[in-house]
This record gives C-alpha cells, structure tokens and sequence, in this order.
C-alpha cells in the first residue's frame, strides 16, 4: 500500500473547467470592472477514499457557479479554499481515513455585463 | 487529564480547526486571471509548482503558496491568464517530507501544489486587465 502511495501520489484534487467548456473570461480571480451585483459564498464536496488513494473526480467550478452567471454577468474576485469541515473531520475519524470528505468553499462577487464601475 | 482525555481533546481541536486548509485567490495581481478561456492570442503555456507545508495533521500551516507570486513572472503589461488549473496532490516527494521529520516526533506534512494556465495577450498594450 505504501509503494502504491509513493507511486500513485496519493490525495490529488484538481480544480479546473471541464474541458470545451465554452465560456469566456466570465470565471476571474482577478477584479472585473462591472456594477457588483453580489457577493456569494457557495461549498463543494468532494471525497477521497482509502487514505487518498483514491481521488475524486476533477472538481468543476461551473456546476456551483453557473447559476451566478446569468443575463451575461460574470464572477470576480473569486478565491478558491478547501478544507476539512467539522463534518469532513468527523466521518474521517470515524471511518479511520478510509472515506475522507474534503470541501471546496467557493467566494466572489457577481458583477454585471453593463454600468462599469471603478472599484 | 489522561492519556484517553489527551487523546480526544486533540482530535477534538484538529476537527475544531480543520486541517490541510489551501486558499486560491489573487490579490495584487493588476492583470486578469480567468479559469476560463479569454479573448487574444496565446504567448506561452506555463506550469508552476509549489509547496504547502504544515504541521500537526495539517491544522497549522506554515506555508501558504500564492498564486499570485508563482504567476508574477509572467504579468507583464497586456497579458492576462486564462485557462487556470489548479492541482493539489500528495507526491512521493511529499510523503518522505512527512516520513523523516516523524522519525524525530514531529509531526510536519506537505502537499505539491500546481498551477497550470495559458499567459494571452490582450493586443491591446494595456494591463491585460478587464
């Protein structure tokens, strides 16, 4: 098991969009000019099991924030964090790290196509 | 307290704090980072790597990449960054980084963070900005 994690690398997590995915800078980390039209907070789950040897699935940003992107607004300012929750740390504790639920919390602001503004 | 009550009040504060935190986000950066595609011409792929380390099961983090300084190389003005992947991922390298301090008792850990992404050009000579 010990081999098969040196080789592997155990605990990957990748955070992209999913390939052909058509979209145009409409995803920024980076400050948009634009009129703020809100600020959200959104969380992601996703598990890894058997002590990281196992790793989820590429995580997609596009399917907690597609509901911010419409009528041609787009997400600024976006930071990206993961980290074990009360809850994650708990189910990892109790199942000895075999299921290991890890969450991704998703904050930005939602500014508009139109009225620019000076932040 | 004993040795059980030890044993609970520490799981208790790793579960409390959450462990292995990592934070993605630009602060300083004057030029436009997107996760998605952007408007111009490619210039250069680039891929960039750190360390995060941390200690005592992650719940405190000595070091924190930044997105912002692994990039800054690149930014110049009339660029932007598109197509941003981020990849976090425990290596071997990482492993035996946790394995030789704990043959010592101290309990350090590391995680290899990645950055992947296209550096574009706007065309426009400005910040690269929107």
């Amino acid at each position: 098991m010990l081999s098969a994690m040196l080789l592997a690398g155990c605990y990957n997590l990748r955070i992209s969009l999913p390939e052909g995915v058509d979209s145009t800078e409409r995803f920024a980390l980076s400050t948009l000019k634009g009129s703020n039209l809100d600020h959200f907070s959104e969380t992601q789950g996703t598990t890894y099991l058997f002590w990281g040897i196992v790793s989820p699935a590429p995580v997609d940003p596009e399917q907690v924030l597609a509901p911010y992107l419409r009528g041609g607004s787009r997400i600024s300012n976006l930071t990206i964090s993961s980290h074990h929750s009360f809850t994650d740390a708990l189910v990892m504790f109790l199942t000895l790290g075999i299921v290991d639920p890890l969450t991704i919390r998703y904050e930005g602001d939602v500014v508009g196509a139109s009225a620019p503004r000076r932040r | 307290m004993n040795h059980v009550s030890r044993l609970v009040c520490s799981v208790f504060v790793m579960m409390a704090t959450g462990c292995y935190s990592l934070t993605h986000g630009v602060a300083t950066s004057r030029n436009a980072v997107y996760l998605d595609d952007a408007r111009g011409s490619v210039d250069r792929h680039f891929k960039e790597e750190d360390r995060a380390l941390y200690m005592l099961f992650g719940t405190i983090n000595v070091y924190q990449p930044r997105l912002d300084d692994k990039i800054s190389q690149y930014l110049r003005k009339g660029v932007k960054v598109a197509n941003l992947k981020i990849e976090t991922a425990c290596t071997p390298a990482d492993v035996l980084i946790g394995i030789v301090p704990g043959l010592f008792g101290i309990l350090f850990s590391s995680r290899t963070v990645r950055y992947e992404g296209d550096v574009m050009s706007t065309g426009k000579g400005g910040t690269g900005r929107d």
